[in-house]
């Protein structure tokens, strides 16, 4: 049996599926399979309607964009709620500890702000990503 | 006799550790050399058609290690190894690369996994295979993604 969640080659198998390029054996098992497997059945039409999906065209430095807005957007919010947080009625006595937690943090915690660190790790998978399939397309030598 | 016995030593002893500076010089030159020649070669290469990767490549080595860092160990390992693999590509190779990606990059995410399975099957194989494979292919991939293939494995319909 073959169920697309508990296998490591599920992906793959699923691609091969929908684009019709496995054995037919395989298919016909797989076929069998998705039509008992409410999960499998679900993963299979999510990846149908992606297939149909039309994708748009992203401009040029979309990426560079989107993690600058998204960090501009983390630190606007932060500061936001620290503003409402003040507002309340034990401020003061907050606001010391605040300040007293931040400078302490400063000097503890070096290093790249949180959204930064998130926005270059969701980067350096992209970059992996890239790699692999520039690897995989890499001219095969005669 | 004495005289000249001393002269030799004299100049023994006055030219060896300028020797020897010499040749520390010329050592400490030759990792710059090659860092140079690095450099130039990178200058002369085709740029990869990823500009993710192509970002990534123009890093300092700093934030490289910092970037490369979050990736899990055997990852990191296996991104690097491929890093070195393109940035060795001869200038055919990497042109025609410039040529392929693009149209890998167009598909569909369905259709790029199917097209990335089929690779990874045709890489395994023999040349007399791949062909016969190919033209079996015909009838599950597109001419775009059969035009993939066939730049992919070098072999013409």
């Amino acid at each position: 049996m073959i169920c697309l969640s508990k296998n490591e080659q599920g992906a793959e198998l699923l691609a091969g599926y929908l684009s019709r390029t496995l054995d037919a054996p395989r298919m016909a098992e797989l076929g069998r399979h998705i039509q008992e497997c409410a999960d499998c059945r679900g993963l299979a039409s999510v990846w149908e309607r992606l297939n149909k999906f039309a994708v748009p065209e992203v401009s040029p430095g979309f990426d560079a964009r989107l993690y600058a807005r998204i960090a501009s957007e983390d630190a606007r919010v932060s500061w936001l709620s620290w503003r409402r947080w003040l507002w309340r009625p034990i401020a003061p006595l907050a606001a010391a500890a605040a300040v007293v937690a931040l400078v302490l943090g400063f000097l503890h915690v070096p290093g790249t702000p949180h959204s930064a660190k998130q926005a270059s790790k969701v980067e350096i998978e992209q970059v992996a990503q890239a790699v692999d399939d520039l690897d995989l397309l890499t001219p095969i030598d005669r | 006799m004495r005289v000249v016995f001393t002269f030799a030593a004299a100049v023994l002893l006055a030219v060896s550790p300028v020797g020897a500076q010499d040749n520390i010089l010329r050592q400490k030159a030759i990792p710059q050399q090659k860092a140079k020649q690095q450099k130039q070669q990178q200058l002369k290469m085709v740029p990869l058609p990823a500009p993710a990767v192509e970002r990534f490549l123009q890093m300092s080595p700093d934030d490289r290690e910092r970037a490369l860092s979050q990736l899990a160990p055997e990852r990191r390992q296996q991104v690097e190894q491929q890093l070195n693999r393109l940035q060795q590509l001869s200038p055919d190779q990497a042109q025609r690369l410039q040529d392929v990606y693009p149209a890998f990059m167009n598909l569909r995410p369905v259709r790029r996994q199917a097209v990335r399975a089929e690779i990874k099957e045709l890489r395994q194989m023999r040349p007399v295979e791949r062909k016969d494979r190919l033209n079996s292919d015909a009838g599950s991939f597109s001419p775009e993604e059969m035009s993939i293939l066939r730049q992919v494995t070098g072999v013409p319909e």
